[in-house]
């Protein structure tokens, strides 16, 4: 196990190098001057050569990159174009809601989809089955944004139960900072519960038609001992696999979901960035949202073997 | 008759949106004013630069709180003493005195004084980001602790309005501020740095999150009426929260929550579901904004008069504007930069140059050198002030027999496209509406420092009026020419102003309908 863990640790440092370069020229290339953020559209050129100095644009690309690199190297993501602070404090104060988000939305989402999707498999084509389907079809259907819109516009408008935007962190009281997480986590968790309550329904369909179920049942093994303990760990490792990608496709919908909730995480700070071009900000959030990904990969690996005896890592 | 009975109808609706805007204007101003409470405003930018000598992104209505200029404007887009209590030029036109107003303390509770002002001068030359506006002074001094001396190497007219520029404004810093920053901008997280004058101090700052104010109680107030950015400040709530929603729709939900006081930048279309909750009320900022369109007069088709003309004398300026929203949001202006009500603006110097005539158009393309090239007509959709009447625009051009496109990309794609002139023919453009006039000294020269060719040298002739002649009637003339020779030149089509929706609580007392937020004069009922 440690020796699978080290060499996937290995095979990590080329690809956060492939990852740097390419969000570095992906940034870089990309059109749009940053400097024109700091000055009027009529600006005579040698004031925007004279911002360019100033962020150090001027140098040549690699010149660029080895600097910022070696910065990335030595933990230092470099200094926000517009904000003038580190990153890497930016993140600091970003990640958290960002995660708190993720996890909840997660919780939600396996709480909820696990046992539809166990349920509308032991009840196939049953009326809970067929409401389950439709569950899926809408959560699959729906824009998380258009989803958060009504969630703030039921919720927060008409009833008056939950806030409408923002995120209270947990430092400054736990119940108002659950209370901003609600809303936001439903929006970016029910897609993701979509698609795990799928995954975890045709799972357990398969699995549920093998021969050593059958077997299980004519043994006279209870009922429920057969779907969950000898079909729903077999079937387990798909819906591991989902989950995994869920983790990465919920920080990815966050981008969306933060902006309708104005919940200042990661999400927010990218697309704020993107939009005016702070690049030691993109180029920091991709190489964090790559890290994540790689970290989380080798979680659901690791998992693999505590939930199937037959997988061995060394 | 139908373009009639459509302008009747027009009459009748802006008759009833003026009167419900009237009533809610009266409703917003009554009452006695109260001291106290918190003010929290859903603000539509994420507000993370405050240096608003280093930069043009900073918002007026944020950074008018803390920092003060020498010279602010008025209503009627006139200069008007802030820090500074009164001005004079020499006989040769050649040294501005400045008397400071005495009394002023910063933030910090030390008195504001010249060598504050020659400091912060200095820092502007050093960074501003509209330094090169101010390249004629030539030098200035401190004869003493109240008065400042900037001298020039001719005649300026326009210093005053330069100075009271509030884009890349000329505030004052204290001494040691200035000198603490070195060549460096203010960072959003500089709390300590940020001293100014202004009624409220920044007491807690948050990037991304909110902007906290609170009242400066050592302030001391300016002289003169309320007009504009110019004379008293109120100082009513004890503290002013901002918190930047960047998105439009939440922002409104916010408001209807209660979660914020004002919603600033709604769209137009909220306008009925504001005023028909009873607890929310909807105001225009006026004058807003300007939209226009701009020709690539230097590469490509366009560098044909004539066929700038064509565009010019077929488009319905009226037609375009209706693509903006309910018609009490926006009104037609083919008046180059300025708007109705400001000093120099006059309704009817443009009107023939805009007949709405199609077949005049056609014929004019005929009479060009156009040979059927391709117009690459470029937008951007984060402005919707600026996409909104691209299918009209679209269809005109085609309409006149051209091959036109639309080339939409994102904002800083669009700022990179624009700067290369083989990239576009013609493109959207927008501005603010509250500029001096010596702004269109700034207009004048393209992004290589060079003056535009499609204008002709008369009206840089009407420019260096505008920008040296001590006599504003002089000046104003010299304004009304230039927009004749624009229109004859026809490189730019102004459409129209546009005014932003503010949303409000029926709580909040005193918000100006006028295009200057003065959260300093709210008051909570």
């Amino acid at each position: 196990m440690t020796t699978f863990v080290v060499r996937r640790l290995i095979v990590t440092i080329p690809v956060v190098l492939l990852v740097g370069i390419a969000a570095f020229l992906l940034v870089n290339l990309t059109p749009g001057d940053p400097a024109d953020f700091f000055l009027d559209p009529d600006s005579p050129a040698e004031e925007v050569v004279r911002v360019r100095e100033r962020l150090g644009l001027d140098q040549p690309l690699p010149v660029q990159f080895v600097r910022w690199f070696g910065g990335v190297l030595r933990g230092d993501l470099g200094n926000s174009f517009h904000e003038k602070r580190p990153v890497i404090d930016m993140f600091a104060r970003a990640f958290p809601p960002t995660i708190y988000l993720t996890l909840t939305s997660l919780f939600l989402a396996v709480v909820l989809a696990v046992p539809i999707g166990i349920f509308s498999a032991i009840r196939q084509n049953s009326v809970l089955d067929r409401f389950a389907t439709v569950f899926v079809l809408i959560g699959v259907a729906t824009p998380n944004f258009w989803l958060g819109l009504l969630l703030i516009q039921l919720f927060a408008v008409n009833l008056g139960w939950l806030p409408a935007q923002g995120f209270v962190r947990p430092e400054q009281g736990w119940w108002p900072s659950l209370r901003t997480l609600i809303l936001p986590s439903i929006a970016l968790g029910y897609s993701g519960a979509a698609l795990i309550a799928r995954m975890t329904r045709s799972g357990m369909l398969e699995v549920l038609r093998q021969d050593y179920v059958r077997t299980a049942r004519a043994k006279g093994i209870a009922e429920n001992r057969v779907n969950y303990v000898h079909a729903l760990r077999n079937a387990f490792n798909p819906i591991l696999t989902v989950i995994g990608l869920a983790v990465t496709s919920l920080i990815s919908g966050s981008l969306v979901v933060e902006l309708v909730f104005n919940f200042p995480g990661v999400g927010r700070l990218v697309v704020d960035s993107v939009f005016r071009r702070d690049y030691p900000v993109i180029q920091g959030s991709l190489l964090l949202i790559a890290g994540i990904t790689i970290v989380v990969n080798l979680v659901v690996d690791l998992l693999y073997a505590v939930t199937d005896p037959r997988i061995r890592y060394g | 008759m139908q373009s009639r009975s459509r302008r009747a109808f027009r009459a009748f609706l802006v008759l009833a949106a003026s009167a419900v805007l009237a009533l809610s204007a009266l409703a917003l101003a009554q009452g006695e004013p109260k001291v106290g409470g918190t003010l929290t405003v859903g603000y539509h930018n994420s507000l993370q630069v405050l240096d608003v000598m280093g930069s043009t992104s900073t918002r007026d209505e944020v950074w008018q709180l803390v920092f003060e200029p020498l010279v602010t404007m008025d209503a009627n887009l006139q200069a008007v003493g802030l820090l500074a209590e009164s001005w004079s030029v020499s006989d040769d036109g050649l040294a501005w005195t400045f008397a400071l107003r005495q009394g002023v303390t910063f933030h910090d509770g030390q008195p504001m004084t010249s060598a504050d002002v020659i400091a912060s001068y200095e820092r502007l030359m050093n960074v501003g980001a509209r330094r090169s506006e101010f390249r004629r002074i030539t030098s200035v001094e401190a004869p003493d602790v109240h008065t400042v001396v900037f001298r020039t190497d001719a005649p300026w007219g326009a210093l005053p309005e330069t100075f009271s520029m509030p884009s890349g404004a000329f505030v004052v810093h204290p001494a040691w501020v200035v000198e603490r920053l070195g060549d460096e901008l203010m960072g959003i997280t500089d709390v300590d740095l940020m001293i100014g004058t202004g009624p409220y101090f920044v007491a807690e700052i948050v990037p991304n999150e909110r902007l906290v104010f609170a009242r400066f109680d050592a302030y001391t107030q300016p002289h003169g009426e309320k007009s504009g950015w110019a004379g008293p400040r109120g100082q009513y709530v004890d503290r002013i929260v901002i918190l930047p929603i960047t998105d439009e729709a939440t922002r409104s939900l916010a408001l209807f929550a209660g979660e914020v006081d004002i919603a600033d930048q709604l769209a137009p279309e909220d306008v009925a579901r504001l005023n028909a909750d009873p607890d929310t009320v909807a105001a225009y900022r006026e004058p807003g904004r300007r939209t226009y369109l701009k020709m690539n007069t230097q590469q490509g088709p366009f560098t044909d008069p004539l066929l700038r003309q064509a565009v010019q004398v077929a488009i319905d300026l009226e037609a375009a504007m209706f693509t903006q929203g309910p018609i009490e949001s926006w009104r037609v202006n083919p008046f180059v930069r300025y708007q109705e009500g400001q000093w120099m603006w006059d309704a009817d110097v443009l009107a023939e140059y805009f007949p709405a005539d199609l077949e005049r158009g056609r014929e004019l393309v005929a009479q060009s050198s156009y040979d059927g090239e391709l117009i690459r007509y470029l937008n951007r959709p984060d402005l919707p002030d600026q996409i909104r009447p691209a299918p009209i625009v679209l269809e005109l051009l085609q309409d006149l027999g051209l091959n036109a496109e639309l080339m939409v990309v994102d904002g800083a794609t669009f700022t990179t496209v624009r700067r290369d002139l083989g990239g576009w023919e013609i493109k959207s453009a927008g501005g603010g509406s509250v500029v001096p006039l010596s702004y269109l000294d700034a207009s004048g020269i393209d992004r290589n420092g060079e003056p535009w060719s499609w204008v002709g040298d008369d009206w840089y002739a009407q420019l260096e009026i505008i920008a040296n002649d001590l006599d504003d009637a002089h000046r104003r003339e010299a304004v009304l020419e230039i927009n004749r020779i624009s229109a004859e030149a026809a490189g730019e089509i102004w459409l129209g102003d546009l005014f932003s929706v503010v949303g409000v609580r029926s709580n909040v007392r005193n918000v100006p309908d006028w295009h200057y937020m003065r959260l300093f004069d709210v008051w909570l009922d």
